[in-house]
Parts: structure tokens; sequence; C-alpha cells
């Protein structure tokens, strides 16, 4: 009998990047430490989520940024084979250059267009110190750039809440603001389940220029200031 | 009969959809009538939040695309494309506003600027016919993602415009725009080489597919099955096919319209 038309099937690719400010300022009051901790926390969970959705093939990567960028997991990896080394922080905060080598990605190629929307969560203590401005605008200019789910975690007070502002590009998503671990963890675990399960799986949308085409799942609501706060 | 044409579709709920519980969001019609025309279309409801009733907007634009392509006489409207996408998009708010008093909105608060906003949908229809000197004349309309394919007898598949390049993510045009009847692309053809077969297909057939190649293998496929088999015998498997490649594939609802030759393909 006849076979099923057509050639080789696939689950659709579901591309994460973690973005990692990693200057020196991270090394205070362990946030480093507790960035990477919760990362590692939020992989099983990830790993949960991801499992729910077989349509959907999560890749992850990460970038660190301090003296300039680099990728931290270069390789899109099946998040099943995800592990977590840990980041070392030192130097400046480079997180023009971490949006550059994010848009080279962001292209198609070396993306497709039948991916699903990507998700960028971005994390950071502090302030660029390079020309981050310039940077964002041409990310944010790429199809896949304005398309992506875009999220940022401040961690203390000192982060630059308009420079996440501009990378997240949409009101209708507050910058998160973590002043202790535990709302770190919260943080990151919501977004790489809740944001991925989203994305995982969205309904059409009618195009606007608004940006981004995910309806995304309301955050964990702000612990009000405690004597937990460190950051 | 020889040398007309022959219509059928099949529209699957998506394995994703069957997971979380959702209903089947696309929608087909096709219609044969007088002097062998034939036409057939599909549309692919958004499923959002802001669309509650894509699903019956989806069904109506079918309906209504369908409805107006087997009433025209004349090959090419007066008008031209302008009208025909603004003759569509009007009938389709029409129906959708019959649709909306038939069945009112569950509050106040959920009634939309304009109601038709919650019954977005993309659409892709064709209509063809044999005419008396031999000649084939195919009309061919699209709003949104999707894919329609020409499958000539050599196997080779064209589309008759290059895919949107803005429409990622999901992120489609729609006819619940405000000015849906500008994204409408239409194209008239007529021609003494026509495609043996045309296929209509909501997004997530082509999604399904992990390169462009082996999605638009699916029509060469299909049109030797056909040949080989018969339309009855493809038509008895595409809802296996169609359930399977969204289980493997993208998940998504699929349907398909279909718009076969008689006359060189066996038709049963």
């Amino acid at each position: 009998m006849s076979r099923r038309p057509g050639g080789e099937l696939a689950s659709r690719p579901l591309h994460f990047f973690w973005i990692c400010d990693c200057s020196g300022s991270m090394q205070t009051d362990g946030k480093i430490q507790s960035l990477n901790n919760a990362i590692k926390e939020a992989i099983p969970h990830m790993q949960k989520a991801a499992e729910e959705n077989p349509n959907a093939e999560v890749l992850v990567r990460a970038l660190k940024f301090s003296n300039g960028a680099q990728w931290h997991v270069a390789v899109p990896t099946a998040v099943k084979d995800f592990r977590w080394n840990d980041l070392q922080a030192d130097g400046l905060t480079d997180m023009g250059k971490a949006m550059r080598l994010l848009a080279d990605q962001l292209r198609i190629p070396p993306m497709t267009d039948r991916a699903l929307p990507p998700i960028l969560v971005l994390v950071s203590d502090g302030q660029p110190t390079d020309d981050y401005a310039a940077a964002v605008r041409e990310l944010l200019s790429l199809p896949w750039g304005s398309r992506a789910v875009r999220v940022a975690v401040a961690i203390g007070d000192d982060a630059d809440l308009d420079a996440l502002r501009v990378f997240v590009a949409n009101p209708e998503i507050p910058v998160l603001q973590a002043h202790n671990a535990e709302s770190l963890v919260n943080y990151v675990r919501w977004a790489s389940t809740a944001v991925l399960k989203a994305a995982s799986a969205p309904a059409s949308q009618k195009q606007t220029l608004s940006a981004g085409n995910v309806p995304v799942p309301a955050p964990p609501s702000a612990a009000a200031a405690s004597v937990n706060d460190v950051w | 009969m020889s040398g007309t044409w022959t219509v059928t579709g099949k529209s699957v709920q998506g394995a994703s959809h069957r997971r979380r519980k959702l209903p089947n969001q696309d929608a087909v019609c096709w219609r044969s009538g007088a002097e062998g025309r034939v036409a057939v279309s599909v549309a692919d409801g958004h499923g959002s939040p802001a669309c509650f009733r894509s699903g019956d907007g989806a069904r109506l634009a079918v309906e209504t695309a369908t409805e107006l392509l087997m009433e025209m006489t004349e090959e090419v409207p007066a008008g031209g494309a302008t009208w025909m996408a603004k003759e569509l998009v009007r009938r389709w708010r029409a129906a959708v506003e019959r649709d909306a008093a038939a069945n009112p909105l569950p509050s106040p608060a959920a009634k939309p600027r304009a109601v038709w906003q919650i019954y977005g949908c993309t659409l892709l229809a064709v209509s063809a016919r044999r005419d008396a000197s031999g000649t084939d004349r195919i009309r061919m309309i699209q709003i949104g993602d999707g894919d329609l394919l020409l499958i000539s007898g050599d196997g080779s598949v064209r589309r008759p415009w290059p895919r949107d390049p803005n429409l990622l993510g999901d992120q489609t045009t729609s006819m619940s725009g405000q000015n849906a009847w500008r994204d409408i692309r239409i194209a008239f053809l007529e021609t003494d080489d026509p495609p043996e077969l045309i296929l209509l297909a909501t997004d997530g057939y082509s999604n399904s597919y992990s390169r462009d190649e082996g999605f638009l293998r699916v029509g060469t496929d299909l049109m030797q099955s056909i040949r080989a088999e018969g339309l009855p015998s493809v038509e008895a498997h595409l809802e296996e096919w169609l359930d399977e490649t969204s289980r493997l594939g993208s998940g998504d609802d699929i349907t398909v319209g279909l718009a076969a030759r008689k006359g060189e393909l066996r038709a049963g």
C-alpha cells in the first residue's frame, strides 16, 4: 500500500539562549555562584517541561560576557543532554558584544524559517561598558531577533534597568529584579519552564508591529524587600 | 469525464492540540459545479486567546471563498484581483457578523472593536476549470501562512509566489486584519500546460518537515500515488498520513485540499 508522502519529518527547533553577565561585580556577594546554582537547579525542570511537548526540539546554548563575549555552550545542545559548567566572573560588562554574537546566530541561516520563536534570557548586574545600544538595535532588526521571546533578569540595585528594557522591548514584559538567591532561582526557573512551554506551543497570531508573538505567562511576583535581600 | 478536475480534502486535529485538549481549528471545503468547475479552500484559525472564535472564522472563510470562486463565471472578474480580494473580505466579515449575532459573545467585555478580530484565520483557495477550447483556467488565493503547490506531470513542484519572509514564528497576516484585502495574494492562470495536481495546505504540514525539499516531495509523491492507485485510494489514506505527520512533526492541526486533473490521473 502507499507510503506516507514527503521527506523526513522533524519536530520544530526551539533555540534557548542563556546570556550571562560575568563581569567582576558578579563576584560580589556570591552573585555568580547564585546564578550558576539557579541555572543548575532549573535544568531538570526545563527538561521536564520540554518532554511534555515532543513536537518541539529544545536546543540550549549559553553566552557569557565580561571583557568581550564568548560562547560558554556554543553548540545547540538537546535539553536532555544539557549540563552546566560553572561560570567565573572577572572584568568589564561588554553586553553589546554578546548581542552581536547572538545576532549572528539568529540570522537565516543558520536559523530556519520553520523554527519556533527562540527564547533569549539575559542576566546582568551592571551597566554595559561597550556600544550596547547599537548592538541591541541590530539584534532587534533581525526577523528572529524581533520575534524572539526576550526576558531580562536584573541582579541587585546596580543593574542598568534601562539597558535591559531596551533588550526586552516589550512593555508587557517587565524586567525581573532579583535581590537574593531565592528570587533569582524563581526567575530562572520561570524562564526555563513557563516561558519555554509557551514558546513551544504557540498559537498563530495576527501580524502586528509589537515585538514578539508568544503570550508570555505572568512571572513570579516580586517579593517585597526582606531581610534576606543581599543584592 | 476526461480533462476535467476533481477535488477533495482532509483535516486532522494536531498531536499537540490533542494533548492540550484543544479542538481542530483548521477547516476545509470543496465543491464541484457546472461546466466542470471545482473549488477547494483550507483555512487555519489562529487559536490565540485574542481569536477565541478562530475555528469558526476558518470554517466561514473556506465556505465563503469556495462559494465566491464557484459563483464567478467570468474567469477574470471585472476589477480583477483587487475586486476579488475586497469581495472576499466583505463576504467573510458579513458571515462573521451573522455568526456573532446568532451566537452572542459570552460577555460584553469579550467584544472587540470589530467582531471579526476574534475570528482570525489564514486562507488558501483554488478553483479550476477546463474550457471548451481546452484551456485550463485556475484561480489562486492566499492570505497568511500555509502552502500552495502546483505539481506538473513531470513531477516538478512550484509555488505561484514566493513564501513571505516576514511570516515567521507563527506570526501571520490574517483575514481579520484591518486591511486584510491588501494582504491577499491572487493569481489567475490560463494555460494549455496546467499542473496535474494542486495542493493547498495549512502551515502545520510544511512545518513538519526538516527541509522544504521534503515538503515539496509531498506533492510529487501524492501525484504518483494518485496516478498509480487512484484518488479514492489516496483519500482513504490521507487521514492516517496527516495524523502521523503531525505526531512526528509540528504537532499542529494539518489540513489539505487537492485539485487533480481527471484526464491525466486515475481519479477512480
